[in-house]
């Protein structure tokens, strides 16, 4: 028995002395940095290295004086152009081959600060994965991406725009593709699809694992099973007069089999669908309905399933309802009213820290206008967002051009957290009906109580987005992308992807 | 204070509303446009615009024809609620002319290079930072309540709208003509339009408008330098008040819409004496969705004196007409009509050489009874369209003519090769009716017939 206590005491101190070594902290080395543009070059080119070093070390890496005691050597640059810089960091390891690769940047002179905690931050993650190495503890009681405090009284905002600091505690906020474009695995990457298609909606996760896709271009809805590879289930060919607006999933009647929800216009009259998956494949549940339909989380809760309708002369008729189910068919419930540009497919709603809610549009130049729920704009953006090439058109009444285009609208997601994501569709000339976007990314903004601040945003990829979702859960953008445009004698290409974006 | 400064003190309040619209934010351009050309076969059409007669000489002959028309937007815009307007246009007939100093639809002969650029609209475009108003002050298009029976053109002036609720109010002054003949006064002998429009939406498919116009030509001349609905010679002066009643209202699949436009005048300098017109307009039209498409029809009434080929004009319902060029039917053509040949509707106003029998809801005065009955409808990327139209005058006249003018089929089926480039091909066929039977001393051997194919991109 002594012997057994004895042998087990002796397993526990190997164990100890195992877990002891593996949690020792890394030893860095923070060599010099390169120092080009500024007006104080001489010294940033002393006081980065230490800048550097002591927020490593707060985040539980050790700081070695010299190179030879250290796992990892730091070293780096520092560049500015006007009052833009960058700081850019290589770590080599002992054998002088390069392990990590990272970099901050800041607008102003002001951001200098921030970008070394951010660097610090970041770099503290990646080698701890890249030398398999666990911070000190006193370190890991800091968590890497705890939130700093949204409040921004004014004497904070005055001086450290908290805007930039939150965000940079993510690992992926940078605009880096390995960074930032991560396909999440196990999901899709690049998926090629013959055909452009227009909308994008998920359906369930199935018993089986695979999940749900249904995809639609003019008049045609595709149902699919992704498991390990994508399965077409069925394609449902609409009629010739119908054009596709929009695709939403949404389970109105909470019978745990979410609904299809297809948005399409006959001639230039509303006449959307409801079709139900089902294992043999979509059945449909009502037609000829008289709503737009769009699955709208506001504030970032619970999505809910909203509806708006089309008058004679007005493309888009009174205020945004609830959809609800009632014996006769669908109705919509406890309409609201938009502020000024707002319609059913360009609008979102957000709390801010106090919150406050504000409405966010993208009026019909693309900027981003941001609204009080009183209707007063508070802020628009300079740059144009959003972007669609789906359209319809209608027929005016009076004299003057027959037909007048409406263009539908990217989704503005709001996360929980209160960001907003939204796609941002460029090209080279993407004004009035002239619609060729060839250039997309997907921007997260956050209010910081004036204006929206970028958090990041994806890589600018060299196609049209046609429709994206947020899977909060995942952290996940579900991407479609048309590649490859539809021509006379083409029917074009399209592309299915995740990008893992937080 | 007269009504004419009534409106300098509008358009100076409204300058005024544009000053302090003005913000502080970066200009934006906006260009937008159409390009279109168009190979026409047709005996009736002899390559101008405007009215075309029908004779036998004319109908013998085949002609052929490509034109090609191209409008440029250009819209500077400094914020949602500021922006400028502006619009040109270059448009000709393959073969015209070339190295032309100046001058409207030409420039496409060997060698091009001609002086040809139009201008369309110029205008100012705000939103009244005061009252939300909507201003426009400028060279505009401009179209009645009335599906353009009145008047459907560009012409400069200063419109107000704004909507209040579920309704939207209007009005305008617009200046159609000034000085236009030799020897007059700026500002004295003037053409004049003043409008008051109101709609109102009863529910979100049924919405009711009403209308008062008033228009005064201090030196009418309608149909100037055209051969054909020359209604009267200058000189004349005319003021005319018009109130108007109009209504739409979808049930279902079909959506119902009409108007009454009635007009009382004052026709002065005529001979041998002034006369008081009593006049209107009446129309309804239905639109029902049918299969892959939709049936349309339209049935309007111009009223007509029974001696307007005398010179009595006292019922003849009176449209504001182009009275500086021959481009006389650019205006007051109805909106609703499907036809190609003889009464053309906006849809089919496609270039520079489009001409029809009846040029202008009128009809030389004699009024115009009219149905028009289509399909059209869209299999993806395929469209096309099916029209009959069946045309008479209101009133037989003096010459003892037979009132029907006739009877034509048109179809157009098309293309979209991209989203805004479409190809089609568009026939019409017209059976002259008995109005023409025998007029230049011979019964028609040939009717009246058009092919075209057309190219039209939009932008």
């Amino acid at each position: 028995m002594k012997n057994v206590v004895t042998l087990l005491l002796a397993l526990c101190s190997l164990l100890f002395i195992i877990a002891s070594a593996g949690a020792a902290p890394l030893n860095v080395y923070v060599a010099g940095f390169s120092v080009v543009g500024g007006e104080q070059a001489l010294k940033l080119k002393e006081m980065l290295p230490s800048l550097l070093a002591s927020r490593l070390a707060v985040r539980g890496l050790e700081v070695a004086e010299n190179s030879s005691q250290a796992t990892a050597i730091i070293s780096g640059s520092y560049f500015q152009s006007g009052s833009s810089f960058s700081i850019d960091a290589v770590v080599k390891d002992g054998s002088g081959k390069i392990r990590v690769r990272a970099f901050e940047q800041g607008v102003t002179e002001n951001d200098l600060l921030l970008a070394v905690t951010r660097l610090a931050a970041e770099l503290s993650v990646r080698l701890s994965a890249e030398f398999k190495t666990s911070l000190a503890p006193a370190a890991t009681a800091v968590p890497l991406a705890v939130p700093l405090p949204t409040v921004t009284t004014p004497a904070v905002t005055a001086v450290v725009p908290l805007s930039d600091i939150v965000p940079a505690a993510s690992p992926v906020a940078v605009v880096t593709p390995a960074d930032i474009v991560r396909s999440a695995s196990g999901t899709l990457s690049g998926l090629r699809l013959t055909g452009a298609y227009n909308g994008l909606a998920l359906g369930r996760t199935l018993p089986d694992g695979d999940r749900e896709i249904f995809i639609s271009s003019m008049n045609v809805i595709q149902y699919y099973h992704q498991g390990k590879e994508l399965r077409l289930v069925q394609e449902v060919k609409l009629r010739g007069d119908e054009r596709v607006l929009a695709i939403d999933t949404f389970d109105l009647d909470h019978d745990g089999v979410p609904e299809l929800y297809v948005t399409l216009v006959r001639g230039d009259q509303l006449a959307s669908q409801v079709w139900i998956p089902t294992e043999k494949g979509l059945e449909p549940q009502a037609s000829n309905l008289p709503y737009y339909f769009r699955v709208i989380a506001l504030d970032g809760r619970e999505p809910r399933l909203y509806g708006q309708q089309m008058a004679t002369d007005d493309d888009f008729y009174g205020g945004v309802g609830e959809v609800i189910k009632t014996a006769k068919g669908y109705e919509l419930r406890n309409p609201f009213s938009l502020p000024r540009f707002g319609n059913l497919y360009n609008f979102n709603r957000f709390a801010d820290a106090a919150g406050k809610k504000h409405f966010v549009v993208i009026n019909g130049d693309g900027y981003l206008i941001v609204s009080s729920d009183s209707g007063e704009e508070l802020w628009r953006s300079s740059d144009r967002f959003g972007g669609s090439e789906t359209s319809f058109q209608r027929e005016n009444r009076g004299a003057g051009e027959r037909l007048r285009w409406i263009f539908m609208e990217q989704r503005i997601t709001v996360t929980s957290s209160g960001n907003i994501i939204v796609p941002k569709n460029s090209g080279l000339f993407t004004v009035g009906i002239n619609r060729a976007y060839n250039k997309n990314s997907l921007f997260c903004l956050g209010w910081n109580g004036s204006l929206l601040d970028e958090k990041w945003h994806t890589k600018e990829i060299p196609s049209y987005l046609a429709d994206y979702l947020y899977i909060p859960e995942k952290k996940e953008l579900f991407v479609l992308e048309v590649v490859k445009k539809e021509s006379f004698l083409n029917a074009g290409a399209s592309m299915l992807s995740v990008k893992k974006v937080e | 204070m007269k009504i004419k400064n009534k409106i300098m003190v509008a358009a100076a309040v409204s300058a005024l509303c544009a000053a302090s619209a003005v913000p502080a934010m970066a200009f934006e351009s906006e260009v937008h446009g159409m390009f279109q050309t168009q190979g026409i076969a047709s005996n009736l059409l002899n390559g101008t615009t405007g009215s075309v007669d029908v004779n036998q000489a004319n109908l013998h002959a085949t002609k052929t024809f490509v034109d090609q028309r191209v409008r440029l937007q250009y819209i500077g815009k400094a914020s949602d609620d500021l922006k400028l307007v502006t619009q040109f246009e270059i448009d000709g007939r393959w073969g015209d002319n070339s190295y032309s100093g100046g001058g409207r639809n030409n420039g496409m002969a060997l060698g091009g290079d001609s002086i040809n650029l139009e201008t369309k609209n110029v205008y100012l475009d705000f939103n009244c930072p005061i009252t939300g108003t909507n201003v426009k002050a400028g060279l505009q298009g401009w179209s009645d309540a009335y599906k353009g029976v009145f008047v459907g053109n560009d012409a400069a002036g200063l419109t107000l709208s704004k909507k209040l609720g579920s309704g939207t109010y209007g009005a305008g002054f617009f200046r159609l003509d000034d000085a236009r003949a030799a020897g007059q006064t700026v500002g004295k002998n003037t053409r004049d339009f003043l409008y008051l429009d109101g709609a109102y939406a009863i529910s979100k498919d049924t919405k009711v408008g009403a209308s008062y116009y008033y228009y005064n030509d201090d030196n009418s001349v309608m149909g100037a330098g055209v051969t054909n609905p020359v209604l009267w010679t200058s000189g004349k002066n005319v003021a005319i008040h018009m109130l108007g009643l109009n209504a739409s209202a979808t049930m279902g699949p079909v959506t119902l819409d009409g108007f009454f436009l009635y007009q009382n005048g004052m026709l002065r300098g005529f001979t041998p004496a002034t006369q008081h017109q009593n006049a209107f307009a009446a129309n309804l039209g239905a639109k029902a969705k049918a299969g892959v498409g939709s049936v349309k029809a339209n049935f309007l009434y111009t009223s007509g004196s029974n001696n307007a080929t005398n010179g009595n004009y006292g019922s003849s319902f009176i449209s504001a007409q182009n009275e500086t060029s021959n481009a006389y039917m650019e205006s007051g053509v109805f909106s609703g009509a499907n036809s190609v040949l003889l009464f053309r509707g906006n849809g089919y106003r496609t270039s520079n050489t489009d001409q029809t029998i009846v040029a202008d809801p009128s009809y030389k005065g004699a009024g115009i009874m009219a149905a028009f009955i289509g399909y059209d409808g869209a299999i993806n990327k395929t469209f096309f369209n099916l029209n009959a139209a069946f045309v008479s005058a209101a009133k037989e006249q003096a010459d003892g003519k037979a009132k029907y003018l006739g009877t034509e089929i048109n179809a157009e089926v098309g293309y979209k090769l991209y989203d805004n480039l479409k190809l089609s091909v568009q026939g019409a066929f017209v059976a002259l009716g008995s109005h023409f039977s025998g007029s230049d001393g011979a019964e028609y051997a040939n009717s009246p017939y058009l092919g075209r194919v057309i190219l039209s991109y939009n932008f």
